[in-house]
């Protein structure tokens, strides 16, 4: 089946959280040589229908990790595409974590699972991990970026107290800071140096800042 | 601030509080609830609460909000020519507990913790209601695999009790949550405190105050918060 004919349909696929007809869709795409950027573009078109859905009341959160759950699947698809296309070793090293009084991780394994398909060295301390912790962690691994990510507004105070101790012990390493309900006013608040509210533009941002 | 002068003052609430505010309203205080499945989408609580500010009587001069900073839902919102009493919290949970103090000091001892209460069990909102339903849509292999995912850092239940007539009902439910779900099962008494202060005033520095032609900002709520 031509590309023209799939890409809405795995753009609905992932929509309709319909996980056999969306893998079947990628399997296709694969044999026939089809970029899996532009893949992983679709996908995420997709992902981003099932929030919109959310929001509007139409999916449970249970829709959003369905999703999330699809997009998985996907990217272990993809990965080798991925990898082969990919040239060359390590490009960079990230330190990554969900920060202290925090749990949620979605958004932060999705972002691993991406740098992971750009060969970037993804260090994942887990969840509520507090400030002395990747602090500890960074003298260790000598990382190249620091993300630092969270969900619940407590999350906040945890980035801002982690920002403050890096800074404190002459850390100068750019530290972003991720998550779906961030804004303008609490990447002040926090004191990092960039923030991004989704998984993949915060890759893209942590591609541009190992170059 | 003074106390509040019920006759000249509003309460705006999210179904999820309301009943555990009645009982402590102020006599000829006005109310207005806002339906509890907004907080999905902060954005559209946001409207809402800024629509219910806008339409609320000529004659209203304080207007006392039932939210924290509910995913940042109130941010942003205008107190136009009336002043907007807000608890200095993170969400709802923290009005139950009586002090962003006491959330504050729940979230030290188990982060992994799922909250409910009677408002919460009745909307039918939490991933324990979805999970009958999720069974229903996708087989019981990916409900499974779904719920997990969701719970996949919780570790503790917490029901809080705010007492009701139907409490039995709510624990119980709670309880077998808990079980099913394989969490550690906790009850904390809840505590009246927060309402009591917010209904009736004075508003001390756990209450943000916003002035006529202000606007809430994120700041508000970390001046001398957690």
């Amino acid at each position: 089946m031509s590309r023209m004919k799939t890409q809405p349909q795995l753009v609905s696929a992932i929509a309709n959280l319909n996980e056999g007809l969306a893998l079947n869709l990628i399997r296709e795409r694969l044999a026939e040589n089809d970029d899996p950027l532009t893949l992983i573009a679709d996908c995420q078109k997709g992902l981003q229908r099932v929030g919109e859905r959310y929001a509007q009341h139409k999916y449970y959160l249970s829709g959003l990790i369905m999703g999330g759950e699809i997009f998985y699947e996907v990217m272990e698809l993809i990965q080798p595409a991925m990898e082969n296309r990919i040239s060359g070793t390590g490009s960079g090293k990230v330190l990554l974590g969900t920060v202290a009084s925090d749990i949620h991780d979605l958004g932060k394994n999705m972002a691993k699972l991406l740098l992971s398909c750009y060969k970037v060295t993804v260090y994942d301390l887990g969840v509520d991990v507090p400030p002395e912790e990747f602090l500890r962690q960074a003298r260790k691994l000598q990382p190249d970026i620091l993300g630092l990510s969270g969900l619940i507004t407590k999350s906040y105070d945890s980035m801002r107290e982690t920002v403050r101790l890096f800074r404190e012990e002459g850390y100068q390493i750019p530290i972003v800071i991720g998550g779906s309900q961030l804004s303008e006013e609490v990447f002040h608040y926090t004191g990092a140096d960039y923030w991004v509210n989704e998984a993949d533009v915060g890759v893209k941002l942590c591609l541009r800042l190992l170059k | 601030m003074d106390r509040v002068n019920p006759e000249r003052s509003k309460l705006i609430a999210c179904a999820a509080v309301i009943e555990e505010m009645l009982p402590f309203m102020p006599p000829h205080m006005s109310y207005e609830v806002l339906d509890f499945g907004l907080h999905i989408d902060p954005k559209s609580l946001k409207r809402a609460l800024q629509n219910a500010i806008n339409s609320s009587a000529p004659d209203i001069e304080t207007i006392l909000l039932g939210y924290g900073l509910c995913s940042q839902a109130v941010v942003g919102l205008r107190s136009g020519n009336r002043t907007l009493i807000i608890p200095r919290v993170d969400d709802c949970i923290a009005i139950f507990l009586g002090s962003a103090a006491e959330y504050q000091k729940q979230y030290h001892i188990v982060p992994g913790t799922y909250y409910l209460t009677r408002g919460w069990i009745e909307s039918g909102d939490t991933p324990f209601s979805e999970y009958d339903i999720l069974v229903k849509h996708y087989g019981e292999k990916t409900a499974q695999r779904i719920i997990n995912k969701i719970l996949k850092n919780y570790t503790r239940l917490v029901f809080i009790n705010t007492g009701n007539n139907k409490l039995k009902f709510y624990q119980e439910h709670a309880r077998s949550m808990a079980e099913r779900f394989n969490l550690h099962y906790e009850e904390i008494q809840g505590s009246d405190t927060m309402i009591k202060k917010m209904l009736c005033g004075p508003w001390n520095d756990e209450f943000v105050i916003i002035s006529p032609g202000k606007t809430v900002s994120f700041f508000d709520f970390r001046k001398n918060g957690p």
